[in-house]
């Protein structure tokens, strides 16, 4: 049982609190599923329950909060993990081992149990989390959905009775959600308490006990409505009859004999929002390289607007490329630099401050960009692929990182730039995202296109 | 062989075992390796692997020049060094970073292998001492600048002073000797100057930002 | 990117521990011997026991290239600069007369005895370079890291070694992601200024981006209870096979160490 009496805190040198006046008691078995925005507190209040609050991070934390009895601040966090296990968003960072047993055994090992009652709570955590067969894999070749399970295992075997889940769904796709749901309702099931932070929320609300909203640090009542788009947009009249722009024909390519992707048929017309759909490994990231360049086919052409692909380089900058995490994309001292860097490249000039303007980074000019937030990171780096003026973007999962607040701001941008004639393609296992900021839904499994249908 | 190259062994070898034997005994010591947090020695590990990475393409391409390979080896591994150090400004930190590369590399690719020991425990040593004294981890540029020639230093002699001829075997002419190690110098003090002006951009992003 | 070969030969299945011991009589035997003989002899029997292993003809052929590559470079170095009495030049690439760097060097040549001495000392590298591609092949490197703590290096030391390891490909992965992302925005790495450029455009990203991930491999290891103190999963169990391959070792290396002395 937690117990949380009036609980607030703030983290060393902020100016405001991060959690404020929470009253909280969460019974042993419930299943407390907890949403807000980013930044309103959500993760926070995970830290003072497992005991990083205030043992690891300081700050000044008031209030009281007891956990099965005893008090965080007053224990170790060492003897709070034999109670309390936390799963964090980011599944490789919480691997540790080159062989999936072993990793399995590290918590264990560090609570100091013998040996052989490591191998049982290991055999059973591999067996629990369905990891058994593969339990001689070495870490770096399981898939994202593996390595979640794998990290949820390590913290299983060591046995605490309360699990804390810190928006583990992020980097799943559609299989890997439902794999962690599955995995949720049999902790349920067994008795576990459970507290899920999430903002992808809308699978668990049945199924949780409790929902609870955070805002600005405090627990509200009101769920925050799921935002609807600001300014629904009409497309404009979209002509069928236009000539392609992209054309991809009988595209076959493989690594090492292992096929990725089979006999791709794909046209695209200038000006469309496309949606590339389908599970993580179904051949999206490959056919956005072959059509970058970045790839060579054994089989099969890429043109765009006649001229076929080996002439085009993507440094001629016709096609912009935006990676899933904005980070391996920055990589200059200011804002400024960072939009202006590739234009400079290509002999280009650009206006700055009308870039600024467009993605919403007004007064960041001079900022290092390792200080924005998330969200405003992948504008920048959307920026200054925009600069180069390319006229098609591929967009590798571009929801992903962000809360809805986030992404429908983002693709509100992108979905702009089809409106004057750019060709958006974007990668995603997100069907509200598809639903409204795509035009046409292609969606590509094992490396075949199984579906192709206009939208609107 | 005479008496004084002789001597020179036996010094060396006593030299050495003290130099050893004090780092050992620091680095079991539990007091010292527990004022490192859990988050500092992750930084540790990581540098390990990039002090890896950053010679990987010298290795595979500039090895058929031998005479000046080591120049275009000494820049990034020296920057690196540098940048970690500025960020994990410990004492001990140093000798992780440098022996733990080392072992790193063994246990990788290059086998268990006591001979190349002393090529990181020397240098660790001085550095830790050069520390020690000046009170400052890399925190001004003339501090890194000489950590990278002091380093510069102990490695090149030590190879061709006292590894070359009597573990190797091998000899190499006075000129020889004097062109290398000038060249291993600067370029340890060129790799320290590019990786603390780096270490300054990355704080900005880590102390302001979101790191 | 790990060169760890999982077969069943004996070399296999000894102790990491008494592999370590194997380096350490090797690197000794490497400096003491003196005898080209005797080198060879050491040579031949790690030689074979790497044979013996069944290694793959790639592998084999990385490890002949390796040792051509030392041979050859270690007996041209050798050439240069042998300076006992009798040398014979061979070539000549710069003789004493030659103003500057004649004067000097002394003249730059190649002397027949210095070839000859270079191909000896090759050798010595030679024989280091297959026993560690030998216990590369055979050990996997948390066994290995294993057998070094219980020789004494600090439990938290050895997780920072392994955390190196389980990483180096993620940043390896990583580190070719942001240069594509550079080159697509343009970045030309031509020349000593692209070079540099380059290179500090990939670091800043790839040290920040560490950064960012050892923060949560830290949290999720406190998470984990990690402290000083651990108990092990895995057990290093001695075979009999063990002493053995130690006793044939001491033996071999006083029978040679002998040899070296009195012959």
């Amino acid at each position: 049982m937690i117990e949380i009496k009036d609980l607030s805190y703030k983290y060393p040198g902020a100016e405001k609190p991060a959690l404020k006046d929470i009253n909280l008691q969460i019974k042993d078995g419930e299943f407390i599923l907890i949403t807000g925005e980013s930044g309103s507190g959500k993760s926070t209040l995970l830290y003072t329950i497992n005991g990083l609050i205030p043992n690891l991070f300081g700050g000044e934390l008031t209030g009281s909060i007891s956990v099965n009895g005893l008090v965080p601040k007053e224990n170790p966090i060492r003897r709070l993990s034999q109670f309390v296990g936390t799963v964090f968003q980011n599944a490789d960072s919480q691997i540790f081992m080159l062989r999936v047993e072993d990793d399995v055994a590290f918590g264990c090992e560090n609570l100091l149990f013998p040996r052989d009652e490591i191998i049982i709570r290991r055999n059973l955590a591999l067996k629990e989390l369905s990891l058994w067969d593969i339990r001689e894999r070495e870490t770096f070749t399981l898939s994202g959905g593996q390595k979640q399970r794998l990290a949820i295992a390590g913290i299983y075997a060591m046995g605490p009775k309360i699990f804390l889940f810190d928006e583990p769904t992020t980097d799943l796709d559609e299989e890997g959600r439902r794999d962690l749901f599955q995995i949720l309702r049999g902790l349920k099931h067994r008795g576990y308490t459970i507290i899920l932070v999430e903002h992808q929320y809308e699978d668990f609300i049945p199924f949780a006990d409790r929902t609870i909203n955070f805002k600005e640090g405090q627990i509200t009542l009101s769920l925050d409505p799921l935002p609807s788009r600001l300014n629904p947009k009409r497309k404009k009249n979209f002509h069928q009859s236009l000539p392609p722009y992209l054309k991809i024909e009988d595209l076959w390519f493989g690594y090492e004999g292992h096929p990725c992707l089979k006999g791709i048929n794909l046209q695209i017309r200038k000006g469309e929002s496309v949606a590339l759909f389908g599970k993580n490994g179904s051949g999206k990231t490959t056919l956005f390289k072959a059509i970058l360049g970045l790839l060579r086919p054994q089989k099969g052409k890429i043109t765009i607007e006649g001229i076929s692909n080996p002439e085009l380089s993507p440094y001629g900058c016709k096609i912009g490329f935006l990676y899933q995490n904005p980070d391996e994309q920055l990589f200059t001292c200011s804002v400024e630099e960072e939009i202006s860097f590739g234009p400079k490249n290509l002999g280009i000039n650009i206006n700055i401050e009308e870039a600024l303007k467009l993605f919403e980074l007004e007064g960041y000019k001079g900022r290092q960009p390792q200080t924005l937030s998330r969200g405003e990171r992948q504008r920048l780096a959307l920026a200054s692929i925009l600069s180069m003026q390319p006229e098609i973007i591929l967009l590798d999962e571009p929801t992903t990182g962000l809360d809805t607040k986030g992404w429908t701001k983002f693709m509100d941008i992108t979905y702009n730039l089809t409106l004057r004639g750019k060709t958006v393609v974007f990668s995603t296992h997100n069907r509200k995202a598809m639903g409204e900021f795509a035009d046409r839904l292609i969606q590509i499994e094992e490396g075949k296109i199984i579906r192709d249908e206009i939208l609107r | 062989m005479n008496t004084s190259s002789e001597l020179i062994i036996y010094a060396g070898i006593v030299l050495f075992a003290l130099i050893t034997g004090i780092t050992l005994y620091a680095g079991i010591s539990k007091r010292l390796i527990r004022s490192f947090t859990t988050y500092d020695l992750v930084t540790i590990s990581l540098f390990i692997t990039l002090l890896y990475i950053a010679i990987l393409p010298f290795k595979l391409g500039f090895s058929k020049f031998p005479f000046i390979h080591s120049f275009f080896f000494s820049i990034p591994y020296s920057a690196i060094l540098i940048i970690g150090i500025r960020l994990v400004p410990k004492p001990g930190a140093t000798t992780l970073l440098i022996l733990g590369n080392t072992i790193f590399a063994q246990i990788l690719s290059r086998g268990i292998n006591p001979l190349w020991w002393p090529y990181a425990i020397l240098p660790s040593f001085a550095l830790e001492l050069y520390f020690i004294l000046t009170r400052n981890y890399v925190g001004t540029l003339l501090n890194a600048l000489g950590a990278g020639v002091l380093r510069g230093v102990v490695v090149y002699l030590y190879f061709y002073l006292f590894a070359g001829p009597f573990i190797w075997h091998k000899h190499y002419a006075g000129w020889y000797i004097t062109f290398q190690v000038v060249q291993g110098v600067i370029a340890s003090a060129i790799g320290a100057w590019i990786g603390f002006k780096l270490s300054k951009i990355i704080e900005k992003a880590y102390v302001y930002g979101r790191v | 990117m790990m060169r760890f070969s999982d077969k069943n030969t004996p070399f296999h299945r000894i102790d990491p521990r008494t592999k370590v011991i194997l380096s350490l009589m090797v690197a000794v035997l490497v400096v003491v011997l003196n005898n080209v003989l005797l080198l060879m002899v050491l040579f031949l029997s790690i030689f074979s026991a790497y044979l013996f292993t069944r290694p793959s003809l790639s592998n084999l052929k990385i490890l002949v290239f390796m040792m051509a590559t030392v041979f050859l470079s270690t007996m041209i170095s050798q050439g240069f600069f042998y300076y006992l009495e009798p040398k014979t030049p061979v070539v000549t690439i710069v003789s004493k007369s030659v103003p500057l760097i004649g004067g000097l060097t002394g003249g730059l040549q190649i002397y027949r005895e210095g070839l000859i001495y270079g191909a000896v000392q090759s050798l010595r590298l030679i024989i280091v370079m297959t026993l560690a591609l030998l216990i590369v092949l055979t050990t996997y490197p948390s066994d290995l890291i294993l057998g070094l703590t219980k020789f004494g290096l600090p439990q938290r030391i050895g997780f920072m070694l392994m955390v190196s390891i389980r990483f180096l490909p993620s940043i390896i992965e990583e580190a070719r992601r942001i240069l594509i992302a550079q080159k697509l925005r343009g970045l030309k790495l031509k020349g000593l200024r692209g070079v540099l450029r380059g290179f500090r455009h990939l670091t800043i990203p790839l040290v920040i981006n560490c950064l960012r991930s050892g923060r949560q491999i830290a949290l999720a290891a406190e998470v984990r209870a990690f402290t000083e103190r651990r108990t092990s999963m895995k057990e290093l169990k001695l075979s009999w096979f063990d002493p053995l391959v130690v006793t044939i070792g001491f033996l071999l290396s006083f029978f040679l160490i002998y040899m070296e002395l009195f012959k």
